[in-house]
């Protein structure tokens, strides 16, 4: 994966609340017939972190790579169980992104949809300003909500 | 020997790739005249501003390219006959000598409005549309002011009818657009009449209101073909021929004649542009403009609180809007454009934001700000560098970093390359008919 323009940072376990407002977005999708490993994520150009209370493993990649400045783009995920959960269950994810030293976020809601098990697509991101930003994935199950979270440094 | 002469080769293309590598992507620190060099990474950001490609394609218009629908566009940009009082047109506000906009605070068409008319360079490259992004494509724009109350104060029905009725204009409408609807019928098609959902009384609406469906589809594809004719038009008003981009092609292809395009002072401002200054977080790409919107928290014209809701208004006149991209009269529902609308949110942060204008011919298009705020590039600088009278309210953007007066002085000299107001006379005035017959 090209570095120089994009800088990702695995926060890993960031600490996030639980959110119970994009829990109920519109952008969920919920993985109806979770399966493990259907579509295991390439190991090169990948990024990988743990939720913040460990249940599950989120990878992603963005198409294109790196994120371009100003220009839509993709993210394809992939959703994993970890810790002591076994399986992924029925869940629903939110995908969104801000730039928390500017109090604001993406001007668009992405729309997520599933690729089949624990695959995952997610359309219509677009970072309009270079700088820090956090990408946020935001599992709920049962009512619990838990955020994988990425740091990406779009210089552009 | 021919091994040794296909080595010799080999090693001198792959030296080649690796030269233009490097100054593609910049990894080698440059020097640029006498005094000012930039390093890989402000090489890079520069050459993100140019050279500005061709104006994107707007599939939702059939004939954004049509230089017969450019034509009669260009005639109606100047025709007073669309405005109620037959005295005002498009060109009232965006006026060709002043660079595409008034020189005033506020526009003034039939009334004064609460903003500052933007100049119309490199409109075509924008995507969003008015200062708080109430239209989705250029045509669609170009349809409000006809009927604007503050503006042309027009309706679409005297425009169809003026369309219609004027043998030069009938003729050249038919020619890109196809038959004109049989309109002779005055109990069908009265003189006046336009959808006013805000206010049901005025006669306009009553006389819309009695008008069959079919009828009022009819007048209204003839008012959106007449947006989409100057849509066609204003899609050639591109500047991207500044001294800026000469120095940039300097700078691209190591041609040290055509860095000095610009002065010590410009390059020294052009450094703080893509550095310290922080303008790029939203004056990006090679116009000059993210083309979203900000809340940078500039202090209102009379002086009281913000009270203008910008793009969170914008946004939601736009999601109801017959004409925006997904709807009939777009020429292309599914499209980019049409996509992108379906990714929209709305947000209370987008309270009093506003859309980020181009940079480019920015040092001829004064006063500066959604209320023509400010008179002058300093006057606009020195706001950011002290943020004097900002609002306190709704101000979620951090600003540029606090520049030294010979500092401002720099990125207004920067400022000034990103001139290019050449364009071909021609288009600059009213032609004699809205065909090429003259010719």
């Amino acid at each position: 994966m090209n570095r120089r323009n994009q800088l990702i940072v695995i926060v890993g376990s960031a600490a996030c609340a639980l959110l119970s407002a994009c829990a109920s977005s519109p952008t969920s999708q919920t993985s109806p017939h979770p399966a493990a490993n259907e579509a295991a994520p390439p190991s090169a150009e990948i990024s990988a972190t743990i939720s913040n209370a460990g249940n599950y493993k989120v990878s992603y990649i963005t198409h294109p790579a790196p994120i371009p400045l100003n220009e839509p783009f993709k993210i394809e995920f992939w959703i994993e169980p970890a810790g002591e959960r076994e399986a992924l269950g029925e869940i629903s994810v939110d995908v969104d992104a801000r730039m928390p030293q500017h109090h604001h976020g993406m001007y668009r809601l992405p729309r997520v949809q599933s690729l089949g098990g624990d695959h995952f697509e997610a359309a219509g991101l677009l970072f309009h300003m270079p700088g820090y930003w956090e990408i946020y994935f935001d599992i709920t199950s049962s009512g619990v909500t838990e955020r994988a979270q990425f740091a990406v440094e779009i210089d552009g | 020997m021919r091994l040794r002469t296909a080595l010799a080769q080999l090693v001198l293309a792959a030296c080649a790739i690796a030269q233009a590598q490097d100054a593609s992507s910049g990894l080698v620190s440059q020097s640029a005249g006498t005094g000012v060099t930039f390093d890989a990474t402000e090489v890079r950001r520069i050459l993100q501003h140019s050279p500005l490609p061709p104006p994107p394609a707007d599939s939702t218009n059939r004939f954004a390219d049509d230089p017969a629908a450019a034509r009669l566009g260009q005639f109606l940009f100047f025709e007073t006959r669309l405005s109620a009082n037959g005295e005002l047109s498009c060109a009232s506000c965006h006026v060709p000598s002043k660079h595409f906009t008034d020189g005033k605070q506020l526009s003034h068409g039939l009334r004064t409005g609460n903003r500052h008319t933007p100049a119309l360079w490199n409109v075509a490259y924008n995507r969003w549309y008015f200062l708080d992004g109430r239209a989705d494509t250029l045509w669609s724009q170009a349809l409000q002011p006809m009927e604007s109350d503050d503006e042309l104060g027009g309706n679409r029905m005297r425009i169809a009818r003026l369309i219609a009725g004027d043998a030069e204009l009938r003729s050249a409408y038919e020619r890109i657009f196809g038959p004109l609807p049989d309109m002779s019928d005055a109990h069908r098609f009265p003189p006046d009449a336009r959808p006013l959902p805000k206010d049901v009384h005025h006669s306009h609406h009553l006389a819309w209101l009695n008008m069959a469906e079919a009828d009022r589809d009819a007048v209204t594809r003839v008012f959106v073909n007449v947006a989409k004719a100057i849509a066609a038009y204003e899609r050639k008003l591109v500047s991207r021929h500044s001294a800026f981009d000469e120095f940039a092609e300097g700078l691209r292809t190591g041609d040290q004649r055509k860095q000095q395009a610009i002065s010590e002072s410009a390059k020294r401002g052009l450094k703080l542009f893509v550095g310290d200054a922080n303008c790029r977080l939203c004056h990006s790409g090679p116009n000059f403009s993210d083309g979203e919107f900000h809340n940078i928290g500039v202090p209102t014209l009379d002086g009281g609180p913000p009270r203008d809701p910008g793009r969170l208004e914008g946004l939601s006149m736009l999601l109801s809007s017959p004409f925006r991209a997904t709807e009939a009269y777009s020429d292309d529902r599914t499209g980019p454009i049409a996509e992108r609308l379906s990714f929209m949110r709305s947000d209370p942060e987008f309270w009093g934001q506003f859309k980020t204008p181009s940079l480019r011919n920015v040092a001829v298009t004064p006063p500066y700000m959604h209320q023509g705020q400010f008179a002058t590039l300093h006057d606009v600088l020195m706001y950011y560098a002290t943020l004097e009278g900002s609002t306190a309210l709704h101000h979620q953007e951090p600003f540029l970093a606090a520049l030294e007066l010979h500092q401002i002085d720099d990125v207004m000299a920067f400022l000034e390359t990103l001139t290019d107001t050449s364009l071909d006379p021609a288009l600059l005035v009213k032609p004699k008919t809205p065909t090429f017959s003259d010719r």
